[in-house]
């Protein structure tokens, strides 16, 4: 016979075994427990998304309760198929820029001063200087050396918060071009990235 | 954008979230036999991270998730209850505060020789009575079940190949309540079958279970004798240990007033 005790913590050992795809199958069951190591996994890491676009502490906690309730609730996630990692990436960001848009409509109620979501997105995110000097160095470095078309997708995609569709919009090119041009950018980026790395240790 | 649209040209949209929920499922089904976006994927995702994520001060941080942490798991718990109550007394505790707190180590070292010494006497004490109950010195609590209705589940109409039955037994101070269904259909990765007893205008969980390939399940069941129901109902649940029923009903019997 085997003895749980103390039996919260015993839960806990066993759930730091798993992987956080055997997690989320048990998140999926209603343990609570799974969901609980779940958020001490990967807190850290929707606080780090959300960061980027949102500056308020408020909006950062509404983001990060979003984000684990549609973990517990979520039935689009498959663990068999996918990386739990990458979804969950992807679901902060959709969660921080919903948050941040819904917040400008509340504020558009009450003042036409800026009428577009997007553009008080936008010049929220410069006014806070969420722009490269943000960046880790050795990224910022890397930046320096992409061309200065693909640099504009990269801070538009991941510093404004525009999403592909309307960089092609704004930039007036096909959806095609962001992405090669997007594409290409990050694998410079990684390039230069390991060139910098093995410089570092050389 | 539509589902046909779905293929390796959605791998920046996959990354970016800005695919739906549908679209997103599609797309990880296309990843599992495209080796072309696994390898992508792979080449860039360290580098959209790096460019995703803004880590802000640890201290500030920390401070934050370790503060928000019992009511972001408890706001969860509010859509829906985990399988096992999880009260913020007893939820495991995050592991910077767990192993930071020598105070919490020293309560649990001075817990551990009473927990152990109240083990010890408890099975000292179930070893006893059994050995008792079996040399004939304590009377046995055992009493014979008795078969209080036999009832053929009737299907709802999206369901008629589908068909279950249900016993009721009563047992010392309770009900057994005990359920075989056939021919039903699959239930979603996520999902189950419910089983709900009806008392009065509302309605209480009182078994989930799985079906097997076949659409066969079964699932028994202890209600408290004082508990009186009229009916039993079987739903198709998308989430395990919904409070309230969320799926459709797919078979129900009246039981009268039990």
């Amino acid at each position: 016979m085997t003895i749980l005790w103390p039996f919260p913590h015993t839960l806990v050992e066993e759930a730091g075994h798993l992987s956080d795809e055997e997690l989320f199958a048990r998140v999926v069951k209603g343990d609570g427990y799974a969901l609980a190591e779940l958020y001490d996994r990967h807190a850290c890491q929707v606080y780090a998304i959300a960061h980027r676009l949102i500056a308020d502490p408020l909006m950062l906690e509404e983001v990060i309760q979003d984000v684990f309730t549609k973990v517990w609730t979520t039935r689009t996630f498959d663990p068999g198929k996918g990386i739990f990692v990458h979804w969950l990436s992807s679901v902060s960001r959709r969660t921080a820029i919903d948050h941040v848009c819904s917040a400008h409509r509340r504020m558009d109620a009450t003042s036409l001063e800026l009428t577009d979501s997007r553009e008080r997105f936008r010049r929220q995110t410069d006014d806070a200087d969420f722009n490269t000097p943000l960046l880790k160095s050795e990224l910022v470095d890397s930046m320096s050396h992409l061309r200065p078309q693909e640099r504009t997708v990269v801070e538009m995609a991941y510093f404004q918060g525009y999403s592909l569709s309307e960089i092609a919009s704004i930039l007036e090119m096909p959806i095609g071009t962001v992405k090669t041009r997007l594409h290409r950018a990050l694998k410079m980026l990684k390039s230069f990235l390991e060139n910098s790395d093995l410089e570092v240790r050389s | 954008m539509t589902n046909t649209k779905i293929g390796c040209h959605s791998l920046l949209s996959y990354m970016l979230g800005e695919l739906s929920e549908k679209e997103t499922r599609e797309f990880e089904q296309h990843m599992t036999t495209c080796v072309s976006c696994q390898q992508d994927c792979e080449t860039m995702w360290h580098t959209h991270e790096l460019l995703l994520t803004k880590e802000g001060q640890p201290m500030e941080r920390d401070a934050m998730l370790s503060r928000i942490r019992e009511n972001t798991i408890q706001a969860a718990f509010s859509v829906r209850p985990p399988k096992k109550n999880l009260h913020p007394r007893h939820a495991p505790q995050a592991r910077w505060r767990l192993f930071a707190s020598n105070r919490l180590k020293r309560s649990f070292t001075l817990l551990r020789p009473r927990f152990v010494y109240g083990v010890a006497a408890l099975l000292v004490g179930v070893a006893v009575g059994v050995a008792g109950v079996d040399m004939g010195i304590f009377p046995s609590s055992k009493q014979p079940g008795a078969l209080i209705a036999q009832l053929d589940m009737h299907p709802n109409t999206a369901y008629r190949q589908s068909s279950a039955m249900a016993w009721i037994v009563r047992q010392n101070r309770n009900y057994n309540l005990m359920v075989y269904a056939k021919d039903l259909p699959q239930q979603s990765p996520w999902g189950c079958y419910d089983v709900w007893v009806v008392s009065g205008s509302k309605q209480y969980s009182v078994a989930e279970f799985t079906v097997t390939g076949r659409g066969i399940g079964a699932v028994s069941a202890v209600i408290p004798s004082n508990m009186q129901f009229s009916a039993v109902e079987i739903t198709l649940e998308p989430h395990w240990n919904d409070p309230v029923p969320q799926g459709p009903l797919v078979l129900h019997a009246q039981v009268g007033n039990v």
